[in-house]
């Protein structure tokens, strides 16, 4: 199972967690943010971007955020989440953001792509 | 012509190939129209096979708001909506068996374009995405034919209509990501012409889509 470490950045240049595959959907298995050293709270936010495709009502689709889980983890709070993203999917690229830059607010996601 | 084949009730041992294999007997109906004529009412030996597995995806919005789908065409093109998995040559059988991973959505059948497949004989029983019960008529859902276990079997010559296979995403969820998995079981034709009757009984027989309405 693939995981990703990085630091909070915002939402104007969110971490790329993962790329879509285009024979399955990502399902993020855990986030654990450590914001014990950060700077203050932080709410921490799980995107879908995605690419609809061509369809018969529209001919130029466009880019299209979706954000599917957001959450704040407290100043000097150290907390990981897993079951509430067990029904989370998507569809697009996994991005993740934080309400602002905090290079001390470390963030660990896990993630998999559903085979079924 | 095309074939959803039902789960099975039984094993049987030794197992029977899921694809058609080398020196299987495929046998065309005389229901096959001229415009067809290198197939119509023939009888074919295969003697060479290669499978080609290709996997496509159509992310869509729910359809129950603005009435949107997605038409795939399988035939051959640069159209937007064509996949081009038709064989161009006379001698070319293509065997396209399709799966689709779970999701809120389901598929309807046309062939050519604008009829399609799944009809019921009193007026007005016909798939129609638009209409809030119709739209599940002749629907197949993913589960019918799974992307890990392909179900339903399409067989495809040169210069056949275009099948369409309309996708349409289920009131619940705003977008829906449909999973198509293909494998493309290409056949080399070579022609029987005077089969015997032991090969026309083993033959698999092959029927236009015109002969699966009445």
């Amino acid at each position: 199972m693939p995981v990703l470490r990085f630091t909070a950045l915002a939402v104007g240049a969110p971490t790329v967690v993962a790329l879509e595959r285009l024979d399955s959907k990502i399902k993020p298995t855990f986030i654990l943010v450590d914001n014990s050293l950060g700077a203050a709270d932080r709410i921490i936010t799980l995107r879908d971007s995605l690419l609809p495709d061509r369809s018969n009502l529209v001919a130029i689709p466009v880019l299209t955020p979706v954000d599917k889980f957001t959450a704040t983890w407290v100043i000097t709070g150290c907390a990981s989440i897993q079951d509430e993203l067990k029904d989370i999917e998507i569809l697009g690229d996994l991005q993740c953001f934080a309400n602002v830059v905090d290079p001390n607010c470390i963030i660990t996601i896990g993630y998999d792509f559903k085979e079924d | 012509m095309l074939e959803l084949r039902g789960e099975p009730l039984a094993e049987v041992r030794p197992p029977v190939p899921k694809y058609l294999q080398e020196k299987y007997i495929v046998r065309f109906t005389d229901g096959w129209p001229a415009t067809m004529g290198h197939v119509s009412g023939k009888t074919f030996e295969i003697d060479k096979t290669n499978q080609v597995p290709y996997v496509r995806r159509y992310i869509l919005p729910t359809g129950a708001v603005t009435g949107d789908y997605r038409d795939v065409d399988l035939s051959n093109g640069t159209g937007a909506f064509q996949e081009s998995l038709y064989p161009e040559s006379n001698s070319s059988l293509f065997e396209i068996s399709l799966g689709w991973k779970k999701g809120n959505y389901v598929i309807h059948v046309y062939i050519p374009a604008d009829r399609h497949l799944h009809s019921l004989e009193y007026t007005g029983m016909y798939p129609l995405v638009t209409s809030a019960t119709l739209r599940y008529l002749g629907a197949r859902r993913p589960d019918d034919s799974p992307y890990n276990d392909h179900r339903m079997f399409f067989y495809a010559v040169k210069d056949l209509e275009p099948l369409i296979l309309r996708h349409f995403v289920l009131p619940g969820v705003a977008w829906e990501k449909a999973i198509m998995g293909i494998m493309v079981n290409k056949c080399h034709l070579k022609l029987l012409t005077n089969p015997t009757a032991e090969e026309l009984r083993k033959a698999k027989v092959i029927q236009y889509h015109e002969e699966l309405r009445w």
